[in-house]
């Protein structure tokens, strides 16, 4: 039988139950159907439910670890390793060292739900201000803890975070997905972008989000406090989004 | 022997200030006993030679050096008042293609075994001529001007040498023809302003100074004048390079008095 892949909600798993754990040519026909896999399962972590009888297999883990680099080859990771009735099978001390970390993580109280995030994009790190003539184009999130200056650029497919001044154009939801949003500490730019909805914020514009509607206290942060109403720039913490097909700004407090 | 320093002067946008930058700081420096070599990157369009007031004793210059035509002492240009400052000029017939990184950096790594100090005066733009200025450098200064355009190309440049951050030692800025009045008045950039964009260490602020014009076309470095504003920046930034902590001037002292004045009828 061929090589089973399954999804449903505690994730997506490779089903070797039916598999022939000492046949030569298992690892010969794992490689092809990972090659093919990695199309749509690159960059996500996958389960492997084995045969049952596993441990009477002689090299089986060695076999398994074969499959783990051959995943690792086309990005993919594994999660877990289960039987075919998708509980824990191997105890730590059966597995080889390379796969403990996997192991450990299942032999753990199994009443909690092990959280499948392999279908959330992956986020880009950035530890740096973005400098002018700077561009950064991600399939995910990206989070900035520094500033964005003008003339520099990001264009990602998932939501932007900027823990900093955005002084320029970022792009959020490159892709056309509108349930995105920008979170920024300091919105000093004059154009916001979310998937294909614009909105210019002239200086005026930037100043009434700056003014303060009234005081007010949250978390320990005073709205009034760190507005600057005349260089255009806001300093309080704006979240932009879409509603109705149009882009608003909104105080993230 | 004592390897010495390169720093080189840039700032992207041209018009800035940093070839009277470059000229000033090397006056000081040399003015305080440094051995220092001013070196002019901006082959095809010259100056530093002008402000130094050399351009009548230019021989040779730093493409023959490259090019192997005449050796590097017979291309540098004693200064007319101080024997420990040197200039090495650019050609003027030439263009930025005539040399390469690799020979800049041959050419800055014998200097620094001459010199205590070698300033490179870079041209203006990001191209070669700016490949070429940092091939061999220590440290970078970063000339801007409190307007929006300067500080959006010094931005380009500080990202294009963070980008070699291994390379340079320091990279610090000066803010060159402020005019407190206007900064007062909210009718130009503040230097916080400033250096919360580029987030770089500031080394000095240069007041805008008429006496630079008039030391420009005489050809006689103001920071070897008693000039107490631009020039005394200069001499300040000079003892910050040698690593002295020298308070920044308080460019609001002028104002101070008519402050005053103001607040009593307000």
């Amino acid at each position: 039988m061929p090589i089973t892949l399954k999804q449903n909600k505690k994730g997506t798993f490779l089903d070797l139950s039916s598999e022939d754990f000492s046949s030569r040519n298992l690892l010969k026909e794992f490689a092809v159907f990972t090659s093919d896999a990695s199309k749509f399962l690159a960059g996500s972590s996958v389960s492997l439910i084995v045969p049952e009888n596993i441990n009477e297999t002689k090299n089986s883990f060695s076999i398994i670890d074969e499959m783990k680099k051959e995943l690792n080859l086309n990005n993919i990771s594994i999660k877990s390793i289960l039987s075919s009735d998708e509980t824990p099978i191997l105890r730590a001390q059966e597995a080889p060292a390379l796969l403990q970390e996997e192991i450990v993580s299942v032999d753990q109280d199994q009443s909690r739900e092990i959280i499948d995030t392999s279908y959330l994009p992956e986020t880009l790190y950035i530890e740096a201000n973005l400098r002018s003539g700077q561009l950064v184009r991600y399939p995910g999130n990206v989070f900035v803890l520094g500033d964005v200056n003008p003339s520099a650029e990001i264009i990602a497919s998932g939501d932007i975070i900027i823990w900093g001044s955005l002084r320029d154009v970022v792009h959020a939801g490159a892709n056309g997905d509108k349930i995105l949003k920008k979170f920024v500490m300091n919105l000093a730019t004059g154009q916001i972008r979310i998937a294909d909805e614009m909105l210019s914020l002239d200086k005026n514009k930037l100043r009434e989000l700056a003014r303060p509607q009234a005081k007010s206290f949250a978390f320990g942060l005073i709205a009034s406090k760190n507005s600057s109403e005349d260089s255009g720039s806001t300093k309080i913490p704006l979240v932009a989004k879409i509603r109705n097909n149009e882009i608003i700004i909104a105080r993230y407090f | 022997m004592a390897i010495g320093k390169v720093i080189v002067v840039t700032s992207g946008k041209g018009g800035v200030g940093k070839t009277t930058t470059t000229a000033n700081i090397g006056a000081a420096l040399a003015n305080m006993g440094k051995t220092v070599c001013v070196m002019d990157m901006d082959i095809g369009l010259r100056n530093l030679d002008i402000l130094m007031g050399l351009e009548n004793r230019v021989v040779y210059n730093l493409v023959d050096v490259v090019e192997g035509t005449c050796k590097i002492k017979q291309a540098l240009v004693k200064d007319k008042k101080l024997p420990n400052l040197n200039l090495l000029p650019a050609a003027q017939t030439r263009d930025k293609t005539a040399v390469n990184a690799d020979q800049i950096k041959t050419l800055v790594d014998e200097l620094k075994t001459m010199f205590d100090f070698v300033l490179v005066d870079c041209p203006a733009g990001i191209e070669s001529g700016f490949q070429n200025s940092i091939a061999g450098a220590d440290r970078a200064l970063i000339v801007v001007t409190p307007e929006m355009s300067s500080v959006r190309d010094a931005d380009r440049i500080v990202g294009l040498l963070e980008a070699r951050r291994d390379q340079f030692e320091d990279i610090n800025l000066i803010v060159n023809r402020v005019r407190p009045g206007l900064i007062e008045a909210n009718q130009m950039m503040s230097i916080d302003d400033i250096c919360d964009i580029l987030s770089v260490d500031l080394i000095g602020v240069i007041p805008d100074d008429e006496d630079i014009v008039i030391s420009t076309n005489k050809g006689e470095p103001l920071s070897l004048t008693t000039n107490k504003s631009a020039g005394q920046a200069y001499r300040n930034i000079a003892r910050r390079i040698l690593g002295e902590e020298v308070p920044f001037m308080d460019l609001n002292k002028r104002l101070g008095i008519f402050k005053k004045i103001k607040a009593m009828f307000a």
